[in-house]
């Protein structure tokens, strides 16, 4: 085989591909086992013949970074953009008058609709003076921190394979999601916790559930873990019932004693000690995730700050502080669902807008300003990328004959994305006067996300695994540019 | 006719710049500073070339990129640059983050039609590839070459496969482990050739008998009753269903099941079990339904063509078609071939000697497949007599159940009459779409035959009329007429919003003559005939099912052959009141139930809907089994082009089924076209080109059919193939460690008839397929990687090797039952919870005997995995599967401690040792023979003993819990987990 035919992408030039190596049966011990596993190198030493190095482990950025974790609020369903952040103060007046306009939702293409104008005042804020809806008015404290992108546009309007495209930049599925391409670039800093954590909405899960934070054709170490914010935070994290955390201990002593003399036969197999290894780590992480959620070590301010103490704000304000402490101990990649399920249960307003929006904005807004302040008053805000949006926007005219319901928008709609070195006080992009598609300085979901990578430190042309006979890209063969203009 | 136009516009244009001297003038003052500013960065070339497309040259602009060439010489006004500027539709739009003002358009746009002119100054050249060849280099790439006969090195009484190592392993200095331990073979065989492991008797008989009668023969033996026993096909099926990723359901928002799909998991059990042969094997699946003698099976074997995800829904209905042929065209390169095509889809293939042109042509081997439906395009098998029989059985049972209705109904509505229940209209319907008789609804419709996905929930309308209901003739009887129809068939569409889902549904329509209706791509009512006057029907569960929260599709034919033409359907729930005795039945309530019961003295309610869902069930029978199986519905299937930058909407030249220039061609670089025989049998017209494909793939002379084979087969005995990259034998592949023993065994395998039985027991008899796992001091040192094979790879069990066999060592595994439908094992809630529909979309099974069935029975869903399986790696369904990945991370140990399933597992391990054993020192050792099938050794013993001591001083249990605990224990051990 000729090495100069290997595209960039293979791993200190050793003569196996690491990706080979994993599918080879080689293992993939997610573990840093110090003294168990050597570090240095696939080949370089006898105990490590057949264990790759901790596929997990801390990597250095491939580019400077500016942000080392990702908090991404996913507003599932599509938020109406011009009805939160990107303000039409030529429509308000034309309610109902029928126009001419292109719009693609699940309704079809259509020349024509009824205009529903924005169902909100909308108010300047910040220095910046960012106009934005009463939605939003405690997000509206936070604009000098915020760079919002107006002209976003995605393949597809159709909620399932527009989930796939923003999670995973593919309106096909079996590609993996952001947050897997994130922990394979950078690896994960807590071996206690996940590095990669999502959390859905009380609801249930997004259309194609798992397909959402799946690692596709990378190996299930990378593959996001659902995290819940009430009881047991991860499957299986609680001892059955009857198991005390003693008598547990003592199973694996045993189990490990066992495990050892199994071993000392084989001691050239290192997956068998990853193994041992994996009961340590699983034993801590019983008790470093359920600490992790425990909010009562959180002050009433700080809770209060969430929206914890309000009813319609509990549930997510409680997700938005649990994804500050998983950043707090090294967690990676968080995603937070806002709406889950079907139509009204997430942000799917095709029949009364202004009751979905109402309700999905009053039980994020003040979580998520409550978020940034908190994270910007830690310090933590400067490394700590959060983004906002949904998988579309929707269209400025209804859907039906009567109503203020809205058919989804991909080709035009906002996201907005603050801290972890992104510009604040900026907007980016336009959509026309009404909103119906972007037209000046138009992106595409791949320029989010390379966007996203370029801030942690991975060069979104160069981060790639190969498989199926390809350098597989998060933002495809051909590369995708960042968004220069939001990035500080 | 565009001649005279582009001629003015070419004189409007040039009045302005007229002399070709001041081109250079023009483009330098006016046109470069438009380029550099907007265009470029991506199309200057300094770090990358985006489309392929330079535009600091005039070489380049006339090169073009992956469209082809920027400007039309002769007409410039047709250039692609002049479209993609003016933005003319979706596909063309540079640049791509906004359109260039006006003043710079007709800049652009005047120099175009200068000529597009530059100044030579001003130009910056590239160094871009040139046009497509195969390099001798690759054309002599080890896979591509024929099929040679290596000599077996010589070396008497020696096996071949273990002559060839050797003769490896004495270049390096090494020798080859002696055999395993009897016990350890006895497992490692059971496991590669079953999946499932021994009994400790089963492994006793085997050391026995390789003590009396030597390992060689006890191995023949062992071999042989493995083969045999239904457990190998299981587990060899699940191998290959990896490759071709296996899934049951479709993706996507709905995610629905594919019909009948087990069909295809059955048959590829079946085969291994029959030792089907290979080329067979890839002939059925590829083209079954175009072999000269089609069968159930053949038919059967094509469902490999519906097992990729599906959108019933997609954004662009063109371009997901070719996704789903891309989709498998993949996986026929990759499963058949180990040649990855995928990258040639955009591009010519940048380290592979695969083109455009030769992905395109091998596209077209599948151009003719009919596009998957939401029912699985089911096709039905039957014989001519079967069918007949069948057709008038039917309307036999179904004039008996009419016929029964008819007496029910007579008796109830009497009843009902009687009692006065009919007077009452006290609640009222909803109505999702209105008849005729009511406020009528508006419906797309038309006339012409629609395309062949009308009724599909994808579909749009958009070209045809729209109408309000009913449709229909005036005069016809009990018609009332909004929109005329006078023609044969109308095909009619509507669309609905449902907020919440209701307990009923039915139709309530009029038609004349015969009718269909579908509800999001399922069919719910089909009747023949005509009626009088509106009737209700009450919809079964099908229709039910197929309703959903959001937007719904009502989709309508109706065919009149002889005029009085009438059609309207509303659909509605909880309909008006007790008007007729259908209704009174529909909404039946508590109350209504008692009184029939007490007046009849049976249920006779729940009688009448039991006949009317079974009257419903027997109209929708169809004859013979039914099958998600291929279709092809004509012998020339539409042209097919190369699609450039793989936009099904950037058509290039077009193409014609061939097969790839480097495994097909000795010289040349352009595919070789193939002429297929089209199929034309009563009933079936299909083009003939699967057949064509699947001939020349199960071949003997294609270089890599049998070499990628017998390296699976390999490699599931030794841990990693002779290629390790057993899906990629191309360039970016690994290479064979032992090309000849490769070439060897692909020789034997044809020669044998391509058996893959003769396969593993040829493997199996050598020497090295028995030698221990254990590592030596100069193994270790020359070749930690055991690239020459120096030793057995110890492996870890896979997912459902894990499941299974805990399943088996508690006494549990119902391995008797095989085959047939998938099943529902219970799943923790947490993980329904991630699901859009939490309570909708894993309906447990009702006979717990299904929960532990060996694991290639559950229910393969693309959104919701099993969760202990996708711990363990199981394959993705969206990619092929190859190599099993074998990870070991904190959740998979938590997995085993802490799931209700291990636990349940380890109580019912614990009841075993307690109902088996006499007591606790023989349940001890119970407990490991029968998880690791060897007798503990006496420190193994004393570990277990004094743990059973601590839980019950320390930890506070009794007997039975520390027992369960010490059961839950031996689960964990590695030794379980792990052969040697």
């Amino acid at each position: 085989m000729n090495p100069s035919s290997k595209p960039k992408g293979s791993f200190c030039g050793n003569l196996r591909r690491r990706e080979f190596l994993h599918t080879a049966g080689a293992g993939f011990p997610a573990l840093a086992l110090a003294g168990l596993l050597s570090q240095d190198g696939f080949f370089g030493s006898v105990n490590a013949a057949t264990a790759a190095a901790n596929p997990l482990a801390v990597k250095p950025p491939m580019i400077p970074a500016k942000a080392k974790n990702v908090i991404f609020l996913f507003m599932y369903g599509g938020p109406s953009h011009i009805d939160t952040f990107d303000y039409k103060p030529g429509m308000y007046g034309m309610d109902g008058k029928t126009i001419d306009v292109k719009t693609f939702g699940r309704g079809g293409k259509r020349n024509q609709g009824r205009i529903v104008e924005p169902k909100w005042k909308f108010k300047q804020y910040g220095q910046c003076g960012k106009w934005v809806s009463d939605l939003f008015p405690h997000v509206g404290q936070c604009v000098d921190d915020i760079a919002f992108i107006h002209s976003m546009t995605a393949d597809s309007p159709i909620h399932g394979s527009a989930l796939l495209m923003m999670n995973c930049g593919s309106v096909i599925s079996g590609k993996p999601s952001l947050g897997s391409w994130v922990n394979y670039g950078l690896g994960s800093a807590n071996e206690n916790l996940p590095g990669y954590v999502v959390m859905l909405d009380q609801s249930g899960g997004p259309i194609s559930g798992a397909k959402n934070w799946t690692s596709g054709f990378m190996p299930a170490g990378y593959q996001g873990t659902v995290f819940r914010s009430h009881g047991e935070p991860i499957l299986n994290l609680s001892n059955a019932a009857g198991m005390e955390r003693t008598g547990q201990r003592m199973v694996i002593d045993s189990l490990n004693q066992l495990n050892q003399s199994h071993l000392a036969a084989r001691p050239d197999n290192s997956n068998l000690a990853a193994r041992i290894a994996s009961y340590e780590l699983a034993y801590r992480m019983q008790v470093s995730a359920p600490e992790a959620i425990d909010l009562n070590q959180e002050s009433e301010e700080t809770k209060r700050l969430y929206g914890i103490d309000q009813p319609q704000t509990e549930d997510f304000g409680r997700k938005c502080l649990l994804a500050r402490r998983l950043v707090e101990r090294g967690v990676r990649f968080i995603q937070i669902y806002s709406g889950g399920a079907h139509n009204d249960d997430n942000w799917d307003a095709h029949g009364d807008l202004e009751k979905n929006h109402t309700h999905h904005a009053g039980a994020t807004d003040k979580a998520i300003a409550g978020l940034l302040q908190d994270l910007k008053r830690r310090g933590l805000l400067e490394e700590t990328l959060v983004v906002w949006g949904g998988e579309f926007g929707r269209q400025p005219t209804a859907e039906y004959e009567k109503g203020t319901g809205r058919d989804h928008n991909a080709y035009g709609f906002t996201m907005w994305m603050a801290g972890g070195g992104v510009k604040g006080g900026v907007s980016v992009g336009a959509t026309d006067e009404l909103g119906s598609a972007a037209v000046e300085n138009r992106y595409h979901v791949k320029h989010l996300h390379s966007t996203i990578l370029t801030l942690l430190g991975l060069d979104p042309d160069g981060l790639s695994y190969f498989y199926g006979g390809l350098d597989q890209k998060l933002v495809g063969v051909e590369g995708a540019d960042p968004i220069r203009e939001v990035i500080g | 006719m565009i001649r005279p136009l582009s001629a003015f516009l070419f004189l409007l244009a040039t009045s302005a710049w007229s002399a070709p001297a001041d081109g250079p003038k023009f483009f330098a003052e006016k046109v470069y500073p438009i380029l550099e500013a907007k265009c470029f960065e991506c199309h200057g070339g300094k770090d990358k070339l985006r489309g392929g497309l330079r535009l600091t040259s005039s070489a380049g602009l006339r090169k073009g990129g992956d469209l082809g060439s920027a400007i039309d010489e002769s007409h410039p006004e047709n250039s692609l640059l002049l479209k993609m500027i003016a933005y003319a539709d979706d596909e063309h739009q540079m640049p791509p983050k906004a359109k260039l003002p006006e003043a710079e358009l007709s800049v652009l746009r005047e120099w175009i039609l200068l000529g597009a002119p530059y100044d030579p100054a001003l130009e910056i050249a590239g160094n871009d590839h040139g046009g497509f060849a195969i390099t001798t280099e690759q054309r002599e790439h080890w896979a591509y070459r024929p099929l040679t006969s290596p000599p077996v090195p010589e070396k008497a009484g020696v096996h071949p496969i273990d002559a060839f190592l050797d003769a490896k392993l004495a270049e390096a200095g090494l020798s080859r482990n002696g055999p395993a331990p009897a016990e350890q073979l006895a497992r490692r065989l059971h496991y590669n050739l079953t999946g499932l492991p021994p009994t400790l008797d089963e492994v006793r008989a085997f050391a026995d008998q390789a003590r009396r009668d030597g390992l060689s023969k006890a191995v023949a033996a062992k071999v042989d009753t493995l083969l045999a026993s239904p457990a190998y096909g299981e587990h060899w099926a699940r191998h290959w269903l990896d490759l071709v990723r296996y899934a049951e359901t479709n993706g996507f928002e709905r995610d629905n099941p594919k019909p009948h799909i087990w069909r295809f998991r059955d048959y590829v059990v079946d085969a291994f079990n029959a030792d089907l042969p290979y080329d067979r094997f890839v002939i059925e699946q590829l083209a079954g339904d175009e072999i000269p003698e089609p069968t159930q099976t053949s038919l059967t074997a094509t469902g490999f063509h519906h097992l990729m995800q599906w959108d019933d829904e997609p954004a662009d209905r063109e371009q997901h078609r070719y996704d789903v042929l891309a989709d498998n065209v993949q996986i026929t390169a990759e499963t058949f071939l180990a040649t990855t095509l995928g990258c040639a889809r955009c591009h010519d293939h940048k380290a592979d000697p695969i083109s455009q042109r030769d992905y395109y042509s091998f596209m077209a081997f599948f151009h003719g497949v009919t596009p998957y439906r939401t029912e699985g395009s089911s096709v039905s098998w039957a014989s001519a007599a079967e069918r007949a029989a069948f057709v008038q059985a039917q309307a036999k049972r179904i004039a008996d159940a009419e016929a029964k209705l008819a007496a029910l109904d007579t008796a109830l509505s009497a009843w009902l009459k009687q009692t006065g229940q009919l007077a009452t209209n006290s609640q009222k319907p909803s109505i999702w779409i209105d008849d005729a008789q009511g406020a009528g609804a508006e419906w797309s419709y038309t006339t012409e035959p629609p395309s062949p996905d009308w009724y599909e929930t994808s579909f749009r309308p958009t070209t045809w009329s729209k109408g309000r209901s009913g449709f229909g003739t005036p005069g016809t009887p009990g018609a009332v007429v909004h929109t005329e129809w006078r023609t044969k068939d109308l095909w009619m569409v509507t669309s609905f919003g449902l907020n919440a889902m209701p307990e009923d549904l039915s139709l309530r329509l009029h038609h004349d003559e015969d009718v269909e209706v579908y509800l999001n791509g399922t069919e719910i009512y089909r009747a023949k005939g005509y009626l009088t006057e509106y009737t209700t029907i009450v919809l079964g569960e099908t229709a039910l099912k197929a309703l959903q929260t959001g937007r719904n599709t009502l989709a309508v034919h109706c065919l009149q052959r002889g005029g009085g033409q009438y059609i309207d359907v509303s659909l509605r729930s909880g309909d008006g009141g007790f008007a007729s005795l259908a209704d009174a039945m529909k909404r039946a309530g508590e109350g209504l139930r008692k009184g029939a019961k007490q007046r009849f003295g049976r249920d006779i309610v729940k009688e009448r809907k039991d006949l009317v869902a079974a009257i419903d069930r027997i109209r929708k029978e169809v004859p013979g089994v039914p099958l998600n199986a291929v279709q092809e519905t004509s012998a020339n299937p539409a042209p097919l082009h190369v699609h450039l930058r793989g936009s099904a909407h950037a058509l290039g030249a077009p193409v014609v089924p061939g097969f790839p220039a480097v495994l097909a061609s000795l010289d040349g670089s352009e595919p070789v076209p193939v002429a297929a025989e089209s199929v034309n049998r009563k009933g079936v017209v299909s083009s003939g080109r699967r057949l064509a494909l699947a001939r020349w793939i199960a071949n003997s002379n294609n270089p890599l059919t049998a070499r990628v084979m017998v390296n699976r087969i390999w490699q599931h005995h030794f841990g990693r193939g002779i290629v390790p990259s057993s899906n990629d034998f191309g360039q970016l592949g690994e290479s064979p460690t032992h090309p000849e023993l490769l070439d060897y065994l692909a020789s034997e395998f044809i020669a044998t008839g391509w058996s893959v039985k003769a396969m593993h027991r040829l493997i199996l008899s050598s020497a090295a397929a028995q030698m221990s796992s254990a590592g030596t001091e100069e193994g270790l040192a020359r070749d930690p990687a055991n690239d020459l094979f120096w030793r057995a790879n110890m492996r870890r069990l896979t997912a459902e090797e894990i499941r299974d066999s805990i399943l088996a060592v508690t006494g549990t595994l119902n391995a008797a039952r095989t085959g047939g439908p998938w099943v529902f094992p219970p799943l923790p809630a947490e993980v329904l919870a991630t699901a859009s529909r939490p309570g909708a979309v894993w309906p447990v099974s009702p006979d717990p005997a299904d929960h532990v069935r060996r694991s290639l029975y559950i229910h393969v869903k693309r959104s919701l995995r099993h969760p202990f399986l996708a711990d363990f790696d199981q394959a993705d369904t969206d990619s092929p599967c190859a190599v099993r990945f074998a990870t070991t991370v904190p959740t998979q140990a938590l997995a085993m401690l802490n799931s209700g399933f291990t636990n349940e597992q380890a109580a019912l391990l614990g009841e075993r040792l307690r109902k088996e054993q006499p007591d606790l020192a023989h349940q001890v050792r119970a407990a490991f023979y029968l998880v690791t099938q060897r007798d503990p050794a006496e420190a193994d013993e004393r570990v277990a003993t004094a743990l059973l001591h601590r839980l019950q001083t320390e930890g506070g249990l009794d007997e039975k819990q520390a027992l369960n605990r010490l059961a839950l224990l031996a689960l964990n051990l590695n030794e379980f987990v792990y052969l040697d």
